[in-house]
């Protein structure tokens, strides 16, 4: 449905759509490079009580979500994971009802049993294939070997079995992920693959000016931290091995060895020499390059969640190109000033996206969350600034 | 750290094509289905205990059985641990019946015998209590050590002990000991040696009879010494009898002197 012959905002249940004014309801799309499928929220003013009458937000109930602009929307189809009632008039069913969602792929695939022996990537492709995705992008990945899927189903398969040992020469040892965006396009892709293209897209700092409105123009900006939990482990790791004759192998490796190539200017972490933080265990079988990558490729996928080290949140106007799993180059301004901050400004990718129509207030908003490896180095020496800035 | 699960599946071929004592194991439920899942393409399981370096053990489980398994959280590690339920193979009677067909094993009480009973029904056993421990074969041969320590041996045919220069061989029809080596026999006690049929002693060389005592050669036949040169000496010989003359041969047929009727014969001969 076009609203306000702006936006386009749809929902249909089973196909069909439904007759409501989007003043009516509010959802929420989320996808995230951390996770196989995206998710919805979706709250809808059902005074009368009429669509859980028409038991239209019980469990695998189909719905579809369209959002964007007239011309260019996302869409995704979902699944009812569960719903709730608040503020429901005077004891009656009747009220906001808040519907969580997930993909539709998430709860209607069936179980299986197979074997493959080949690489991970073309495995993907054999098991995608039979799914409707808006399109795939899909990095090839060696470690061929055997792989069991024991009665699962594919996209825990891809997830659980595949994902962990993921490796590719091309990668230079940076994690794979895997992930379906909110415009239900699959993707098994590495960081490297995702940050070498140049960005499409530029976002600028907004300004207090109306003129200055523009789906690439954000309005706000905050860090998001998370906690050190996901980087403690990986600072400085013992990785060990069993090798053939019966001898214990042990080496170590550090959070900014991957990539093995020189990437940006100047990684966002210290190396912490002294301490071991966490360990690893390689397969004592590398009888085949197969298996070889396998142990390379649980190396770097292990490191998938602290790879990143620096997060911003940034709040624009409705952007639905903004997905998770795109780079985006970010010009930020240095405090107080027009100038650009150069050590902040760069390439980032988008890890997390949120779209949010609030339909009471005809609000339609991009949230997203990027994050970066490092830092693009000062003319001045960092490390001297922060002497200057530490009282002795 | 890997973290194992338990499974329970069933054994497919015991056939290691790395001879590394591996057998491959379709895994129920997980991949219970032969038409999605083929046989050569299930996992191999690798034995959990007696993998130790210094220490060979093939002892993998049988085609067809139920089997505990262990396998890593991403279905790279497969270990196989033992029989999954023992009620329906575990039966001590079977092992009680070929106890029971030596009557020389003393001891047979199920909490003394530790045991190992094979697939052809070879049966090895070991009684803690007394040291009685043997090999009992499918065929019917067993070695038994009893608890005297003792050791039985029997073969229900041939029965061979060789080295490299030496057989000693026992079956159906002969005893036999061929051997390149000399051959010493010895016993602080009587030696006897006795044959129901003909008794052949042959020698290439040199051959020597010695007695400390009395010696006695006796036959009921017929005895014949001979000899390119057969010498009696060291002592007095006595012939009894008499001889009838026959016109040859070294012995003199007349008792007396014809003219003198003087002795002319004795049964004693000295300084031979």
């Amino acid at each position: 449905m076009v609203f306000n012959d702006i936006y386009e905002i749809g929902i249909s249940f089973y196909g069909k759509t439904i007759d409501l004014s989007p003043v009516n309801f509010s959802f929420l799309l989320s996808d995230s490079i951390y996770s196989m499928f995206p998710k919805a929220k979706l709250s809808i003013n059902d005074n009368e009580g009429l669509f859980q009458q028409y038991l239209m937000s019980v469990e695998g109930t189909e719905v579809e979500l369209s959002f964007g602009y007239k011309n260019s929307f996302i869409k995704n189809k979902y699944i009812v994971n569960t719903d709730s009632l608040i503020d429901s008039y005077s004891g009656k069913m009747g009220g906001y009802l808040n519907i969580e969602l997930d993909h539709f792929l998430k709860t209607t695939q069936s179980k299986d049993m197979r074997v493959f022996k080949d690489t991970i990537s073309k495995i993907i492709r054999r098991i995608v294939d039979k799914y409707d995705f808006t399109k795939r992008n899909i990095n090839d990945s060696g470690a061929s070997d055997y792989y069991y899927q024991p009665f699962i189903n594919d996209f825990d398969f891809i997830e659980n079995f595949l994902l962990p040992f993921s490796f590719s020469n091309n990668s230079k040892s940076s994690p794979f992920y895997c992930f379906i965006n909110s415009n239900n396009e699959f993707n098994y892709r590495n960081y490297m693959s995702i940050m070498n293209g140049t960005p499409s897209i530029e976002l600028k700092q907004g300004s207090n000016d109306v003129g200055s409105i523009s789906p690439t123009n954000f309005t706000k900006i905050t860090r998001f931290r998370t906690d050190t939990k996901y980087t403690y482990e990986k600072r400085h790791r013992k990785i060990t091995k069993l090798l053939p004759d019966g001898e214990f192998d042990v080496r170590e490796d550090f959070i900014n060895d991957y990539p093995d190539v020189p990437f940006g200017d100047l990684p966002l972490i210290v190396k912490d020499k002294n301490n071991f933080t966490g360990s690893l265990q390689l397969f004592d079988d590398e009888s085949t390059l197969g298996k070889i990558e396998v142990n390379a490729g649980m190396k770097i996928q292990t490191m998938r969640n602290a790879f990143s080290l620096e997060r911003l949140l940034l709040k624009l106007p409705l952007n639905i190109d903004l997905l998770a799993g795109k780079n985006v180059n970010v010009i930020i301004n240095a405090s107080n000033t027009d100038k650009n901050s150069e050590s902040y400004s760069g390439e980032y990718l988008i890890e997390r996206s949120f779209h949010k129509w609030e339909g009471n207030s005809n609000l339609a908003e991009t949230t997203i969350i990027i994050s970066r490896k490092s830092m693009r180095k000062l003319d001045s020496n960092i490390f001297s600034i922060k002497q200057r800035l530490v009282k002795s | 750290m890997i973290e194992m699960k338990l499974f329970q599946g069933k054994v497919v071929n015991t056939n290691d094509p790395k001879k590394k004592g591996r057998i491959q194991v379709r895994v129920l439920p997980e991949l219970e289905n032969n038409i999605l899942v083929k046989e050569k393409d299930l996992p191999w399981f690798e034995p959990f205990f007696g993998n130790s370096s210094i220490e060979l053990e093939k002892k993998e489980l049988i085609k067809g059985s139920i089997v505990w398994i262990m396998i890593d959280a991403y279905w790279k590690k497969f270990f196989y641990l033992g029989y999954y339920n023992r009620d329906y193979f575990f039966d001590f009677e079977k092992v009680l019946t070929i106890l029971n067909s030596i009557s020389d094993i003393e001891n047979k009480d199920y909490d003394n015998i530790r045991f190992s009973l094979l697939p052809d029904n070879s049966l090895t056993f070991h009684n803690v209590s007394t040291s009685e421990s043997g090999i009992i074969y499918s065929t019917g041969s067993f070695i038994l050590h009893k608890s005297d320590g003792s050791i039985y041996s029997y073969s229900v045919s041939d029965f061979k002990f060789f080295n490299d220069t030496t057989t000693f061989e026992i079956s159906s029809f002969k005893v036999s000991l061929q051997t390149s080596e000399e051959v010493f026999l010895s016993s602080d006690n009587t030696i006897e040696i006795k044959s129901s049929g003909n008794m052949n002693i042959d020698s290439e060389g040199t051959m020597n009879v010695k007695s400390t005592g009395n010696m006695e050669i006796e036959s009921t036949g017929n005895v014949v010494l001979k000899g390119l040169e057969v010498n009696i000496t060291g002592g007095i010989m006595t012939v009894n009898g008499t001889v009838a003359p026959t016109g040859s041969g070294p012995f003199c047929a007349i008792p007396n002197c014809l003219f003198t009727n003087a002795p002319h014969i004795g049964t004693t001969v000295i300084n031979t």
